[in-house]
């Protein structure tokens, strides 16, 4: 119940609505798989926090709508505390993603084969204050991530979204400990002023030791700013800027000459993050044609 | 090289927190907490508390123990002497985890919840944890609140974010291993519960939540001796009484104190509540923003409220002694002395007045003019003094400026003065003059002065009248409005021998006063036409040198007389948050614009930037008065067809704030004003800074480093989001543009200083709107064609003074590049003779938003623009073509002065502009740059970017002659992909430094160096200093003493 929304009616939004997806949020998935495929090959996914169900409609498209996939090889769950309108083939489960039953029924369901992507796109009630916001949404996401363990196979990926503020650099650290590969990534269509941005976890890769509880199932943060100061943070995930192949951005005013976007036309072909070194060539300027 | 001492100086954002403790007041404002006396107001002292950590909350203990927690921080303080504010530590740790409540045990300890719901006991002087209790429910705490004087006592209201509140104690449970039971769970909120207290007194719960509403609970405890509390709070009862919506947001935070429920909220209301569910009286305050904290003090009767905006304001808990009391006066106007006349259809007051000694005076529908005392003997009592067939159904009732004369005017053109005598006679009043001065109607009358009249009759005729001897009036002068279509005066002032007017259409106009014998009309000498809408002007008042106005469109506006030139200068306006400013008053208070909200009264404090009164009238049809005598403000309204009169004390009902707020809303720029010059040669600190909240401010920074607002300007439509400063002789001109594709032209003068803080004069000389706003598009919706235009944000400005050859032109026309959200770069002149604004080049490049521009000159006077994208694409454009277009359109200036300047939009705009390089340096959007100029048409560009990467490029350009083409080739590139966490906000290049500030909250200084030869370039981290802002949006820097400004959101 928030007071106003500003820029509520940018080119995302309003794609969204013609499009059909529940919300705008959908674009950052997609924009999410075009930076790094985060789909391929996969048949078992688990959306987390999925009300209102634009991550889940974006499952179901992606994941169903191959020529080449066997329907009943694919097996989309959807996890949030209130229930949401139904999609074809996706199984709800409701519950609080902290919870023990919820956590089994999860199990329950990839009881056969694991799953091999989870995302979560949830957010807390954002107060303004941002350490406070801060703190909330890296404790939801640890707790998506404990969740997770319960469910992903290995080399699976994981995506969610993070807060960038103070405390980022120590969360990407602790998730660097189960996965092969952590990358943040902003989709364009996040709007530029949000401290919002997602973490792709790709190949998990659990410690041989590492059981899945649901008992403490929170990790404990703490914070050392010397630690930083003495460049640590530099050990940790590239950021990446996805969804480069969509000529839109959130903060451009949209104008009616480009309104053709179909989603269908986002190709496989990714975008290559910029090498990462300290002295580099210098690039050529060129010419605009 | 010395070590970098780093230190906030000065900080102003969100309030997270005040607190009466003893004889101060105490805020918690980022990492700092701010010391004010209660008495006085004044500020004593600042002290910093954390690092990198916000305040979020003060306690208090026994012995002048304090404690300040924010995040997983506590520290304890004592504080050493009643009379001084002197603090000294004495502990300090870190929780592990965030901490939402601290307690103050009887032996001194501290009791703590922490976000996972659980409590923990530590010992206050050595920071030990003792003891730790886990409740049954695992989950995240919104809010807590802990209540009870001993460990065994202790009783936990927690608010989670599963919109329940859980009763618990610790105590229950003995050992520590074992999770201890919830004893009550509340549920009713239909949202995150944000704050939950307990008064043991009354024994309430009060609880708000997202959801809107405070809901307050009864907690029926079961008081028998053999048990203990915890026992007593397992068993009691707790019933929901009230749910109490009044809020429109969020509400963050409740107080139950002395059988009232303070709550404050995100919709910026403070709002106090009886038991029973009712709400008793609101405030909206904090321009706007949100109130994130409150606290009260019954001994003092004062509430202390923190706001987003960073101000900090002071209300009266209760106002019983200020007598807010209503007087009707109804039932004797209705007593046979007078209702014989026409029957008791006619008999109800139509214009009322209050004279100087606070009596009434009313005429009503059927002719009567009558007069009531107010204070002392026959408090009540109307009297009928006069009675007249021509004063009825018809009169005009005009208070003098002394309230001694009362004018009465009548539809047939008579005016009628009577003298409030009745100290000397005790008779009430004495009719003066009766005079039919006017052919016809009178449509309205004023007082000029106390002995001086404006009448204004048919046909827009004014005619000024002096009263001279008993039964007379002399006619002085006589004046015509233009033709329009309701032709009457609204308001009207007269200053020495310049007579202003404001007419029902909207428009001023100033007479100048001949003194002519001739008797000839006289037109204005100056209009301003339709200034204030189409619904009239209501108030003309002169306060000095300067007029100010208050129309129907709900401005305020004020004006400078230019003597010399006998002419009125429009300064500025403010826009007041009523729809029916009715007049002006200087007062002890400040500027106060009296007028009508809705159904109510209300008075709008120019210092306080809020209203500060509120009563519920009716609305503003309708006959009033007022006075305002020393602090007893009267205020008296005809409804019902009654008199009511509405008495209070101001100074009980205005507290002057401790700390005035800034912003409400995201700054999204700030611009240094270089040194600017007061007549006495006193230079001034200037900052100019533009925000989401649609306006800009210049403030003042002192030499204690503390931040004045000297003014607001206030008249953007839509988000301010970017500044450009160009400084000229004797002023400074300021480009501002944001939102709905606005763009407006200031002009800054220092005209004087008083203290620290000068007096400056703005004026606003030009607005531009892409959007052509001549009359075929004022109605969109008629126009067959769609609208294409996406409303263009404007992103970033930046403005250069051309020069020119020709001597008469120096230094007159601006080159102002504009960054446009929809991808644009636009290109404007302004030429300061003409304060006109004009288009002269666009094109797009980019395709995207472009978030920054800036104008480079080269060696050989070719100016180059950058232009950065969402895209991270740096480009550079050659903008000869533009110059040229500026510097040879004489012809046009002199076309477009002699029409009038309407033609704005027919004139060529050059859209083949193009970038003659661009390279792509950020994954993403950059988000800031800062260069430096060096030899030889080198450059050296810092970008950083939404992908955190800081970039330096060392560009060269190459700009021949100025037939040829530019070029330019990135000599040497140095970055770090990882330089910040989070997107880099601000930079700033220095001879050998940079300065990065990110959204991770850090300050990195940077050393960047590069050899003789210039074929190596690079930086390194010096030092980094971590802020507790945590949305930095950008940087400003000076040399003083190397000032860094962060701007809060």
């Amino acid at each position: 119940m928030r007071k106003t929304s500003k820029d509520k009616r940018d080119i995302y939004y309003r794609l969204a609505k013609e499009e059909g997806w529940r919300a705008r949020s959908a674009f950052k998935l997609l924009h999410l798989d075009q930076q790094f495929g985060i789909f391929k090959g996969v048949t078992r996914a688990v959306d987390l926090c999925a009300a209102p169900g634009s991550w889940s409609q974006v499952l179901v498209k992606k994941l169903r709508s191959r020529p080449t996939s066997d329907l009943s090889e694919v097996k989309i769950v959807a996890v949030d505390l209130q229930a949401m309108a139904p999609l074809p083939g996706l199984i709800q489960i409701v519950g609080d993603i902290t919870k023990e039953e919820t956590a089994q029924a999860l199990i329950k369901e990839f009881k056969d084969s694991a799953a091999q992507l989870v995302v979560c796109d949830g957010a807390p009630d954002v107060t303004g204050l941002h350490d406070i916001d801060e703190f909330i949404q890296a404790q939801l996401l640890l707790a998506a991530f404990n969740i997770t363990t319960h469910v992903l196979a290995p080399a699976g990926t994981f995506v969610a979204k993070v807060f960038r503020g103070k405390d980022v650099s120590l969360l990407l650290s602790q998730l660097q400990l189960f996965f092969g590969c952590v990358n943040i990534a902003k989709p364009r269509s996040s709007r530029s002023t949000s401290i919002e941005a997602f973490v792709v976890c790709q190949n998990y890769k659990p410690l041989p030791d590492y059981k899945p509880t649901m008992h403490n199932p929170l990790l404990n943060l703490s914070y050392d700013d010397k630690w930083i100061s003495e460049g640590a943070n530099k050990f940790v995930s590239p950021f990446l800027a996805s969804g480069d192949l969509q000529p839109f951005d959130s903060l451009r005013s949209c104008t009616t000459e480009q309104h053709s976007p179909v989603l269908d036309a986002c190709t496989e072909e990714r975008s290559r993050p910029l090498p990462k070194s300290s002295a580099c060539p210098a690039p050529s300027l060129t010419v605009p044609t | 090289m010395s070590a970098v001492k780093y230190g906030s100086q000065y900080i102003i954002t969100d309030v997270t927190t005040v607190k009466f403790i003893g004889q101060w007041i105490i805020a918690g404002i980022g990492g700092c907490i701010h010391v004010f006396e209660t008495q006085s107001g004044k500020f004593i002292t600042r002290e910093k508390i954390f690092e990198g950590q916000r305040v979020h909350n003060i306690f208090a203990g026994r012995n002048q123990n304090i404690a300040v927690i924010g995040g997983k921080m506590v520290r304890i303080f004592k504080l050493e002497r009643e009379g001084n504010f002197v603090l000294s530590t004495y502990a300090s740790w870190a929780a592990d985890d965030w901490i939402q409540y601290l307690h103050w045990l009887d032996c001194g300890n501290i009791a703590i919840v922490t976000a996972h719901n659980v409590v923990s006991l530590w010992n206050s002087r050595t920071g030990e944890k003792e003891r730790e209790i886990f409740c049954e429910v695992n989950c995240i705490l919104y809010c807590a609140l802990l209540d009870g004087l001993s460990w065994s006592d202790l009783v936990v209201f927690t608010g989670t974010v599963f919109q329940q509140i859980l009763i618990w104690a610790p105590a229950s449970v003995e050992e520590d291993t074992v999770n201890s039971p919830v004893l009550h769970t509340l549920k009713g909120h239909d949202g995150v519960i944000f704050s939950v207290s307990y008064d043991p007194d009354s024994n309430y719960i009060c609880s708000t939540s997202d959801d809107r509403s405070v809901r307050l609970w009864s907690v029926d405890l079961q008081l028998s001796d053999d048990c203990n509390r915890v026992t007593q709070w397992k068993e009691a009862t707790i019933t929901l009484l009230h749910t109490m919506y009044g809020h429109t947001a969020r509400v963050w935070r409740n107080i139950i104190i002395d059988n009232v429920i303070i709550s404050v909220g995100e919709d910026s209301c403070l709002c106090v509540w009886r038991t029973d569910g009712s709400l008793q009286k609101y405030w909206k305050t904090h321009q706007g923003a949100n109130v994130w904290s409150v606290d009260c003090s019954k001994e003092k009767n004062l509430i202390v409220t923190g706001g987003g905006d960073g101000g900090i304001s002071l209300w009266p808990l209760h106002t019983e002694s200020a007598v807010p009391n209503f007087l009707t006066f109804s039932g004797n106007l209705f007593t046979q002395d007078f209702c014989s006349m026409k029957g008791q259809n006619g008999n109800f007051p139509r214009r009322i007045g209050l004279t100087s000694k606070d009596n009434v005076v009313a005429i009503t529908d059927s002719g009567c003019l009558l007069y009531c005392t107010v204070v002392g003997r026959g408090q009540g009592n109307w009297k009928l003094m006069h009675q007249d067939e021509k004063l009825a159904s018809y009169c005009l009732l005009e208070m003098s400026p002394c309230r001694q004369y009362v004018a009465l005017a009548s539809m047939d053109g008579h005016i009628l003065i009577f003298k409030d005598c009745s100290s000397v006679h005790g008779k009430g009043l004495i009719l003066n003059v009766e005079e039919k001065a006017v052919v016809g109607r009178i449509f309205s009358l004023h007082w000029l002065s106390s002995d001086n009249l404006l009448s204004c009759g048919p046909n827009g005729i004014l005619e000024m009248w002096k009263l001279g001897h008993p039964q007379w009036l002399q006619k002085m002068n006589e004046f015509e409005l233009p033709k329009s279509k309701e032709r009457w005066i609204s308001a009207a002032a007269l200053r020495e021998n310049f007579l202003v007017c404001g007419d029902r259409n909207g428009s001023i106009h100033l007479f100048k006063i001949v003194d002519n014998q001739t008797n000839s009309i006289q037109c204005p000498s100056q209009s301003f036409y339709k200034i204030h809408g189409r619904l009239g002007v209501s108030s003309l008042i002169w306060y000095g040198n300067c007029l100010y106005s208050t129309g129907r469109d709900g401005t305020v506006r004020r004006y400078l007389m230019l003597e010399n030139e006998g002419r009125l200068e429009c300064l500025n306006a403010d826009k007041l948050p009523m729809e029916w400013p009715a007049t002006t008053s200087l007062s002890a208070f400040g500027l106060l614009v009296l007028g009508f909200r809705a159904a109510n009264f209300v008075i709008w404090s120019h210092v306080e930037r809020r209203n500060v009164l509120t009563i519920p009238c009716g609305g503003g049809h309708r006959s009033w008065d007022w006075t305002l005598e020393g602090h007893t403000f009267r205020f008296i309204y005809v409804k019902d067809k009654m008199v009511h009169m509405y008495t209070c004390m101001m100074n009980e009902i205005i507290k002057p704030a401790l700390q005035s707020g800034f912003h409400s809303k995201q700054i999204s720029c700030i611009r240094q004003i270089p040194l600017l010059k007061d007549e006495t040669g006193n230079s001034h600190n200037l900052l100019l800074s533009a925000s989401e909240d649609t306006t800009v401010r210049l403030s003042v920074i002192s030499n204690s480093n503390v931040l004045h607002t000297v003014t607001v300007l206030q008249s953007h439509i839509s988000s301010v989001r970017a500044l450009a400063v160009y400084q000229m002789r004797d002023s400074v001109l300021v480009f501002s543009g944001g939102g709905r594709a606005q763009l407006k032209v200031w002009k800054l003068v220092i005209q004087s200083a008083q203290g620290s803080v000068p007096q400056v004069k703005c004026q606003e000389l030009s607005s531009h709107m892409l959007k052509d706003s001549s009359k075929k598009n004022k109605k969109p919706w008629l126009s067959v064609e769609r609208t294409v235009d996406p409303e263009t944000r404007y992103m970033d400005l930046c403005a250069v003074v051309l020069q020119c050859q020709d001597p008469d032109k120096t230094e007159r026309v601006v080159l102002l590049a504009a960054g446009c959200s929809d991808g644009f770069l636009r290109i404007f002149g302004f030429d300061t003779f003409y304060n006109e604004l004009r288009l002269v080049g666009k094109h797009s490049f980019h395709n995207r938003c472009i978030l920054k521009v800036s104008l480079i000159q080269t060696e050989s006077f070719r100016h180059v623009a950058v232009t950065m994208a969402t895209d991270g694409i740096v480009a550079l454009w050659d903008l000869s073509p533009c110059v040229e277009e500026l510097l040879c359109s004489k012809h046009s200036d002199i076309s477009c002065a002699a029409s009038g300047s309407k033609n704005d939009n027919i004139r060529v705009v050059l859209d083949n502009l193009k970038p003659f390089s661009c390279v792509k340096v950020h994954q993403s959007g950059i988000n800031s740059f800062d260069w430096l100029l060096l030899k030889g048409d080198k450059f050296l560009l810092a970008t950083g970017g939404d992908d955190r990467a800081l970039v330096l490029s060392l560009i060269q350009i190459k700009s021949p002659t100025c037939q040829e083409n530019m070029q330019a080739e990135v000599l040497l590139q140095w970055r770090d992909d990882c330089a910040h966490a989070s997107q880099i906000t601000g930079l700033k290049l220095g001879d050998s430094v940079v300065v990065s500030t990110a959204v991770d909250q850090r300050i990195t200084l940077w050393n960047w160096s590069s050899d003789t030869g210039g074929h190596t370039l690079s930086a390194s981290v010096k030092a980094r200093y971590c802020s507790t802002v945590a949305d930095i949006q950008g940087l400003v820097t000076w040399n003083s003493r190397y000032n860094c400004i962060y701007y809060l959101s």
